[in-house]
């Protein structure tokens, strides 16, 4: 995993810095910190989560995330500014955050361990990453695997075995032969998942506790958008 | 001798009978003494408890007769505000009608007091804009509130602007009303998230200890008062949404959740 650190100020650096190493002792994972003094530095990287400040010279916060918006990244920005004003205009669909350079100690681990939570759940089957899956169905000893590009994929496994592997993300078993990626179901209704088009039929049995983690996955999946 | 031992002995039992006879007596007056003390004390303190009953009676005779009069002026202000409301419908819209729309600005001026608002915040909601820039000024008075406002409603969403009125002018109301006799750093934080075509909407503020369970209005007025979390929790469920308080370090947190 890698973590940006955006900002102009030599000194909100190093304390973001600070902040960010003692905060990553507690994860086993290996993370990497890549310091950028403008938006300019940035350039063509794509860090998992970056701390940018709004009011930099040359290319600033908002256009920093529109360009990372535009390069359709899954960066999670938490912003750091004095600007409340800027404010508006620096929402965004990655957006999780915001930050008062006054208050950066007690803010920003909040916005941290909230980036962490969503970076964390992202699993490979095969070559293919769960974050770009609709849904799961099974085929004998075969599941079929839906992407979100139209495609889909066979994978030779079972689907219970696949849910062991996606346990605990946003991918759902909601009906013997169906795992959905909750990311991409618009709502459930009447029995059934959809996503677009498609309607994915949820079990009769647990389609309360279906419906329950659907909510607290919508919640704690909220941004400002 | 044998004459005087037994007049002796006569005496005796004249004096013994006496005795027997005085005990008795006094035993059976000690008797209905001790019965009518226990009865005054029974007597006084039924009178007592009929007292007391008939003046909880009367305090609640009291209060019922307060209760109906407050009833009746409420149904009476509601009435002639029915009226009023309607005949100002009536001239605005024959004024809309006719196309005087600066009449019809005129008449709106009359009838309410426009602020002159400045707009700092926005949330893509016209009648959030609204309510969150004109109660925040209000709120933060003294500058002694840390304000955030984060987040945006996402275009034409189906929530009426009556609706969100009610939901968004009780939930700042309530805030505002807190933060005046909140002790400590003051904070005031709204958060608009959303999720597929659910809205969160967070309103949470600094505020003294506060039992979630059973929330009270400490307004001076409380005819017309104490129904702001009544009439959010109607409007959430026209929307199949969802309303959760809960108190924590100092911060009262509504959380309120609609599909749009």
């Amino acid at each position: 995993m890698t973590i940006g650190i955006c900002d102009d100020e030599m000194i909100i650096r190093e304390k973001i810095y600070g902040i960010c190493t003692n905060f990553l002792n507690k994860y086993d994972e290996e993370v990497k910190i890549l310091i950028f003094n403008n938006g300019l530095e940035i350039g063509d990287a794509v860090p998992d989560i970056l701390i940018l400040d709004i009011n930099m010279p040359e290319m600033n916060g908002i256009e920093v995330k529109q360009k990372l918006q535009r390069m359709g990244t899954e960066t999670l920005i938490i912003y750091v500014t004095n600007y409340d004003e800027y404010m508006p205009l620096a929402f965004g669909r990655n957006v999780i955050g915001f930050v008062n350079k006054g208050k950066l100690e007690e803010c920003l681990v909040r916005n941290m361990e909230e980036a962490m939570r969503l970076k964390g759940r992202n699993v490979v089957i095969g070559d293919i990453d769960s974050v770009n899956i609709l849904y799961i169905q099974a085929a004998h000893e075969y599941c079929m695997v839906a992407l979100k590009d139209g495609q889909s994929r066979l994978v030779r496994s079972s689907i219970r075995k696949l849910e062991n592997e996606l346990y605990g993300g946003s991918m759902v078993k909601i009906h013997r032969s169906y795992i959905v990626n909750f990311a991409y179901v618009e709502c459930i209704r009447d029995g059934k998942a959809i996503i677009g088009e498609i309607q994915l039929p949820v079990s009769v049995r647990n389609r309360t506790e279906v419906y329950r983690k659907y909510k607290k996955y919508c919640l704690d999946n909220a941004r400002y958008y | 001798m044998n004459l005087c031992e037994r007049l002796c002995e006569f005496a005796g039992y004249i004096f013994k009978f006496y005795i027997n006879i005085y005990n008795k007596i006094v035993l059976i007056l000690f008797i209905l003494v001790i019965i009518l003390i226990l009865l005054f004390v029974f007597v006084y303190d039924s009178r007592r408890k009929l007292k007391e009953i008939n003046r909880m009676n009367e305090e609640c005779i009291r209060y019922q007769k307060d209760y109906y009069e407050k009833i009746i002026k409420s149904d009476e202000e509601m009435r002639a505000f029915r009226h009023d409301i309607n005949k100002h419908y009536n001239i605005l819209g024959e004024l809309i009608r006719l196309e005087c729309f600066d009449d019809a600005k005129r008449y709106i001026e009359t009838l309410v007091e426009i602020k002159n608002i400045n707009y700092i915040y926005h949330t893509g909601n016209a009648v959030a804009d609204y309510i969150i820039n004109a109660k925040i000024p209000e709120i933060n008075k003294n500058n002694d509130v840390n304000v955030e406002v984060i987040g945006r409603f996402p275009e034409n969403i189906s929530v009426d602007d009556t609706d969100m009125n009610i939901i968004m002018g009780n939930a700042l109301d309530n805030a505002a009303d807190a933060l005046k006799v909140a002790d400590g750093d003051k904070e005031l934080h709204i958060k608009i998230r959303h999720h597929m075509n659910i809205i969160y909407l967070t309103v949470m503020n600094s505020s003294n200890e506060v039992d979630v369970n059973n929330l009270k209005t400490h307004k001076g007025d409380k005819i017309n008062h104490g129904y702001g979390i009544k009439n959010i929790k109607r409007v959430v469920c026209k929307y199949k949404g969802n309303i959760n308080i809960k108190y924590e370090k100092n911060l009262f947190c509504l959380n309120v959740e609609i599909c749009i």
